[in-house]
């Protein structure tokens, strides 16, 4: 079966001239359909640069990155632009517009060409926030939720449309344990239902139980695992 | 006036111009006597009076026909058109007031590109989270045009009232003629609208040309 991610001798630089500094070293990584891969490792040691670069949000420097099987070494934009609609990004912060309720942040994945809505986006939107355990809290901004939930709305926002990829950078940093497990237990679950391979930067050891291979990465080598 | 004794026999409400700062209206015959300088064959400005029923276009064929060729003969329209045209595009004042206007247009792209720009700024990490979802520039631009849309009225409304008090103020202290007709008023809606658009689509070039990821 032909990988969702295939890296093969990714290098990556920051800077120019003498500041120039080599953020990742002949990175190599295949990732399977539907296989949880936590990438680990100290802050700078290119992890998130790697996960940008598996998102088309980074253009590639050097070495050979397929996702999708599209290769992204020198995409054009609009390939990136179709590589990203078939990923689901969960950040760090949960990113919310703060104006829009969650439903509307949700649907917000769904009409990628036009600014307005239909019926058929808020239902969809409505069915994704019940599975994240947020029906009740539809209709609210996200200011008045709490961390963890507006992090829940951000997992139902990545998984709305239904991604062949989920890309998480830090989805707990910024969540007490109780509702960082919650969090990851409750990706895990969507994503195992529909088949979807989930690679997750972290570096909270308390979620390593999710996944179902583990690498570490360190001044930007992969280590062997 | 000129060392002669002038009885005056009735007012009118004309403001200055830019050519002079008051009217006197005479006969010819008082006009030489106060002017000896001027010859009687000097005419710049006759008037036909047409008898009712008289056709206009005919009699200004007509009368054209009779004339030299230095000389115009022209509907009332016309003349106020050709008086327009001299002062816009003939003398300095016009070139001064185009030139401030287009200042004016500059000045507000730069204004409005630096408050749209600072706005996009200000929520970078939203949009970048726009973009990694795949959505289009178009997408984005319609963001920040609905952003600049708001501005424009927001702005017009008030720029319009400030206007005309401006154009009542300097029409009581100068007595020059001013009007804010609907005409410059829609066309100056329009300028601001392309140039709020304009602004929108320059603020938005820093959004397009960055890596997305550099963008949280």
């Amino acid at each position: 079966m032909q990988p969702t991610v295939s890296i093969a001798g990714v290098n990556h630089f920051f800077g120019d001239g003498s500041g120039r500094k080599q953020i990742l070293h002949g990175v190599s990584l295949d990732i399977a359909p539907g296989e949880i891969v936590l990438l680990t490792g100290p802050s700078g040691s290119g992890k998130s640069t790697l996960l940008t670069l598996v998102g088309a949000l980074r253009t590639v420097q050097e070495g050979a990155l397929r996702v999708f099987g599209h290769e992204l070494f020198g995409a054009a934009a609009e390939l990136q632009r179709a590589v990203r609609r078939r990923i689901g990004y969960i950040f760090q912060e949960h990113n919310l517009l703060p104006f829009l309720t969650a439903r509307r942040n949700v649907e917000l994945a769904l009409h990628l060409e036009r600014v307005a809505s239909d019926a058929g986006f808020e239902a969809q939107a409505r069915a994704v926030l019940a599975a994240v355990g947020l029906d009740a809290e539809a209709d609210r901004a996200p200011a008045t939720l709490s961390s963890g939930q507006k992090q829940r709305v951000a997992i139902a926002r990545a998984l709305v449309h239904r991604p062949q990829l989920i890309l998480a950078d830090e989805p707990t940093a910024a969540l007490d344990r109780a509702s960082g497990l919650q969090c990851v237990q409750l990706m895990r679950r969507l994503a195992k239902e529909q088949g979807c391979p989930i690679l997750l930067v972290t570096h909270d050891s308390r979620i390593h139980d999710i996944a179902d291979r583990i690498l570490r990465i360190e001044d930007g080598r992969l280590l062997p695992m | 006036m000129n060392n002669r004794r002038l009885s005056v026999r009735g007012l009118f409400h004309l403001g200055a111009s830019f050519a002079a700062d008051g009217n006197l209206v005479t006969s010819h015959e008082n006009f030489l006597r106060v002017v000896p300088s001027r010859m009687p064959s000097q005419i710049d400005v006759g008037i036909l009076l047409l008898e009712p029923g008289a056709d206009p276009p005919a009699v200004r064929a007509a009368v054209q026909r009779l004339m030299a060729d230095d000389v115009m003969v022209v509907d009332r329209a016309e003349l106020v058109r050709l008086e327009h045209d001299f002062w816009q595009n003939s003398t300095g004042i016009g070139f001064v007031f185009t030139l401030g206007a287009l200042m004016g247009f500059v000045v507000g792209i730069v204004i409005v590109y630096q408050i749209l720009y600072t706005e996009i700024a200000n929520h970078l990490s939203q949009y970048a989270t726009l973009i990694a979802m795949g959505h289009s520039q178009r997408f984005l631009l319609a963001i920040v045009g609905a952003a600049a849309l708001i501005l424009c009225v927001l702005g017009y409304v008030p720029g319009l009232l400030m206007s005309a008090a401006l154009y009542r103020l300097t029409e009581s202290a100068t007595f020059l003629p001013m009007t804010l007709g609907l005409t410059k008023s829609v066309a100056v809606l329009g300028l601001t609208l392309a140039m709020c658009f304009i602004s929108g689509g320059f603020a938005l070039r820093k959004l397009r040309d960055a890596d997305p990821a550099d963008l949280f």
